[in-house]
């Protein structure tokens, strides 16, 4: 029984690191739809850059939530009751950002463009704080009581942890992002990108190595893409 | 209804138990008959939309058959507003099976493995408030809604429009467009 435990919580954990590959970049993108480009061309060049992938990205959060609930039902019952509300918000904030990459190029006023580009950048930030939120939660730890129920009411989830844990996770997904750009886009965008990637990376580097165990799976990425940027 | 009653309170027992699962529900009376204007009117509402449903494709079957095109105008209109039977049945399928299962969110087995059952109150998480279920409740339904309207509208706009409205690179030119420009290819700017 040990044997498959490990086994499973293992996968869990490549689950989770495969979905923090795969949409951090999604999520960076999106956030910086309204930032980095501005010509309705450039925009649609930073949509179609995630466009065919994002999807399939996103469903290893699926799987990984999956694997959770089919090999630690206690754990899923506690982790998902008792952080009720930053789930809403994140399921909330997923289907805005999906919503916004079907239905931007469907309509051809300017309101109905900015209006989607808005929900998107909205919708991704939402979606990296509250992953990053619950994951440093998860690794800083929930007041429960023995039968898994969270104490404190319905808020005993906010403090430092998560709000770092946000934070990191938003960090995180931007220089992603920054650094997918780079690779994937040619010309003006490459350049803005490679250049505020570089410099969002010793950033991200030096707080990552400041928050210390706070955070560990977005520092982990942070160092890795940093070194691989070299 | 009064046959079964002695007999499930004899297995099931006629208060919850006294245990941490329940939270402020344990030592609760056990109500074991579900409310049953919604049950009935659920399954009746489920089967009869559900049979609106295939008589109107059998119907429609019938009328194209060998090809041929109905030109009344009533029938289009009745095609259209038929589209919503199976999503009513859908629901009212869906209300009826999850009101007529209380006070069990795992029935017992009618064929006497009766030691696999659990009660609603047992599967609910004891720190979850209502006000917590209502505002995922009413912000997910909102949500939802709205999208709904949003994208009947652009269905209608694509619809009404045809193929010109939705892909306007294929009737700009008789012919498929040669791409010279990589720029300008259709695919790269699929979104």
């Amino acid at each position: 029984m040990e044997i498959l435990a490990t086994i499973w919580f293992v996968l869990i954990i490549v689950l989770w690191t495969g979905y923090l590959f795969l949409d951090g970049f999604d999520l960076g993108v999106g956030m910086l739809m309204p930032v980095l480009s501005r010509t309705e061309r450039q925009k649609r060049v930073l949509l179609n850059t995630i466009g065919p992938t994002w999807d399939g990205n996103e469903v290893w959060l699926v799987t990984a939530a999956g694997a959770t609930f089919a090999a630690f039902p206690h754990w899923y019952a506690s982790l998902f009751s008792a952080l009720y509300i930053p789930l809403t918000l994140c399921l909330l904030a997923l289907i805005f950002r999906a919503v916004a990459i079907e239905y931007r190029g469907k309509g051809h006023s300017q309101a109905w463009k900015s209006f989607w580009t808005w929900a998107m950048a909205v919708g991704s930030a939402g979606i990296a704080f509250f992953i990053g939120a619950m994951l440093a939660i998860t690794s800083s730890g929930l007041p429960l009581n023995d039968n898994g129920d969270i104490v404190g009411g319905a808020f005993a989830w906010i403090g430092w942890p998560a709000v770092f844990g946000g934070l990191g996770g938003v960090g995180f997904a931007l220089v992603h992002g920054l650094i997918f750009l780079g690779l994937k886009t040619q010309g003006d965008i490459r350049d803005k990108s490679q250049q505020r990637g570089r410099g969002g990376c010793c950033c991200r580097a030096r707080s990552a190595s400041s928050s210390g165990s706070v955070s560990p799976s977005p520092s982990a990425h942070g160092s890795l893409l940093w070194s691989s940027q070299r | 209804m009064t046959t079964l009653l002695p007999d499930y309170q004899e297995k099931y027992g006629t208060h919850l138990p006294e245990d941490e699962r329940y939270g402020q529900h344990s030592g609760e009376k056990i109500d074991y008959q579900p409310i049953m204007i919604v049950t009935y009117w659920g399954f009746r509402l489920m089967i009869g939309f559900g049979m609106i449903a295939a008589g109107v494709s059998a119907l429609a079957l019938w009328l194209t058959r060998k090809g041929t095109v109905p030109a009344s105008a009533w029938l289009m209109r009745g095609a259209l507003v038929s589209i919503t039977a199976p999503f009513i049945a859908n629901s009212a399928g869906w209300i009826f099976t999850e009101m007529g299962r209380q006070p069990f969110v795992v029935a017992p087995n009618p064929a006497r493995q009766d030691a696999v059952y659990m009660f609603t109150q047992a599967a609910l998480s004891p720190q979850l408030t209502p006000a917590m279920l209502l505002f995922s409740l009413i912000s997910l339904s909102l949500v939802y809604g709205i999208l709904m309207v949003v994208e009947l509208r652009l269905l209608i706009v694509y619809i009404r429009g045809g193929v010109a409205s939705a892909m306007p690179e294929v009737t700009k030119t008789n012919h498929t467009p040669r791409i010279t420009n990589d720029e300008d290819d259709v695919l790269s700017f699929a979104y």
